[in-house]
């Protein structure tokens, strides 16, 4: 697990370093009244040009199984994986990475060429903190030229599925494998829009994530939340078009953020 | 007392919270991880497509799986008598389930080199004014469509012998070959 701690923060138990007693505690209220008293007068009796007060604060780095922000096929820890597709991942530094090639622990090397790949379930994205979070991929991350959106070759774009959060419901027919309430991550677009798959271009959406053409709702980010012990699906789309040839290959390094600000006020659970 | 009890009251109740959960609130959290993909061959790739037989209906050409009805080697077969066919016929509907030289069984083959069972089929886009494809189970003959496809492949399991239906209604003789894209799909059975 990851911690922050800062000494001098009131703890919940008991504080083995500091200890303080209520009458000390009041001692240090009331001085403090002082201060503010004399500052109203404006005499400044307790000016100072700079002070430097050391302060520690610890913090431990966990694997990406255990992080705040957990990234993990396994997030029950009973050493059965729930993820599906974990052949696909690789961990190195307790840091996972995606192999979509011969270093996939399969039979097969690659995707096809002129061919779309969706793997899913390669691992769960965990909110392992206090707040809930919006979840997402920096579409900006991506190399223009490897987005699904306006790129070529080989293509990716990450998604998440079997969300516990938002009402989005796919009624299309799309393609085979796409899950029911399955999401691009990056939303095609700048941030995390109300991006339920798609399959085609299009720019009609506002920064809301509002479609001008076939009104989708704004209720975008709720889709993308995550509250403290929730976690989703984390797959990835995989396109590959006729202009690539085998043994062609990409390597990009994709920013997952989980941003507990950008949860949207209107907020208010599942969202459903 | 009483509220010095309800204080350690919450207190217990938060560290079991963090034992649950984690501890610690966070703000925003980014975290750069690598994805690489490479493009197989398709005799290598997650779905391994294979032609079989010679005669060259089918054939891995650049990478690609492709089929060319009648077979390039067509002008070959019968060996000693070939027939060198120039196409199918209007207002038919063919069956393909081996190569010209009737060496094996099947046109082509997928395998499933994934993680997941797949059930298989195939689609296309267009079928407007062109011939219409479909493939088939060479052993039990059915037609694998996305509302009726094959049973479910699994990982490693013995390859899935396909053959070719291709339907010639309403398609106009004409000396181009037409230029059809059969997609073929492979959908993990269990939705994820």
């Amino acid at each position: 697990m990851g911690r922050v701690s800062a000494s001098g923060v009131q703890c919940p138990r008991e504080c083995p370093n500091e200890v303080s007693t209520p009458m000390q505690r009041r001692k240090f209220i009331a001085g403090l009244g002082s201060l503010a008293a004399a500052g109203a007068a404006g005499i400044g009796t307790g000016a100072f040009t700079s002070v430097q007060a050391n302060r520690s604060v610890s913090v431990s780095v966990a694997g990406d199984d255990a992080a705040l922000l957990a990234l993990d096929p396994d997030p029950d820890g009973d050493g059965t994986n729930e993820s599906e597709n974990t052949d696909y991942i690789s961990w190195s530094g307790g840091e996972v990475s995606i192999d979509i090639d011969s270093a996939a622990t399969v039979d097969g090397s690659g995707v096809n060429p002129n061919s779309t790949t969706q793997i899913n379930d390669l691992f769960k994205v965990v909110n392992q903190g206090t707040q809930a979070a919006v979840v997402y991929v920096d579409p900006d991350s991506i190399d223009s030229g490897n987005q699904t959106f306006g790129g070529s070759g080989i293509m990716i774009d990450p998604q998440a599925s079997n969300r516990p959060n938002g009402d989005y419901i796919n009624t299309d027919s799309l393609a085979g494998g796409v899950e029911d309430d399955q999401i691009s991550l990056t939303g095609g677009y700048d941030g995390p829009e109300y991006s339920a798959y798609q399959t085609s271009s299009s720019s009609s959406h506002d920064e809301n994530g509002t479609d001008a053409t076939d009104g989708t709702t704004d209720d975008a980010l709720e889709e993308f939340v995550l509250e403290p012990g929730e976690f989703f699906d984390f797959g990835m789309y995989v396109s590959a078009d006729d202009s690539v040839s085998d043994g062609s290959s990409i390597s990009e390094t994709i920013e997952i953020i989980a941003d507990a600000t950008r949860v949207p006020d209107s907020y208010v659970g599942d969202g459903s | 007392m009483k509220r010095r009890t309800l204080i350690a009251g919450l207190g217990s109740l938060t560290v079991s919270s963090s034992l649950a959960v984690g501890s610690g609130a966070f703000t925003s959290v980014s975290a750069e991880r690598n994805v690489s993909v490479a493009v197989a061959d398709d005799a290598y790739a997650f779905l391994r497509l294979n032609e079989r037989g010679s005669g060259e209906r089918s054939e891995i050409d650049g990478g690609t799986l492709k089929f060319n009805i009648p077979g390039d080697d067509e002008d070959q077969y019968p060996s000693g008598n070939p027939t060198d066919p120039d196409g199918l016929g209007t207002d038919s509907v063919y069956r393909f389930g081996e190569d010209a030289a009737h060496d094996q069984s099947g046109l082509f083959a997928v395998r499933n080199q994934g993680t997941q069972p797949v059930e298989v089929y195939s689609t296309q886009d267009s079928t407007a004014g062109v011939p219409t494809v479909t493939m088939f189970d060479v052993d039990s003959g059915d037609l694998l469509t996305e509302n009726s496809p094959s049973s479910p492949l699994g990982v490693g399991a013995g390859p899935l012998v396909c053959g070719l239906e291709i339907d010639t209604h309403g398609v106009p003789i004409q000396d181009e070959a037409y230029d059809i894209e059969l997609t073929i799909n492979a959908v993990a059975t269990d939705g994820d």
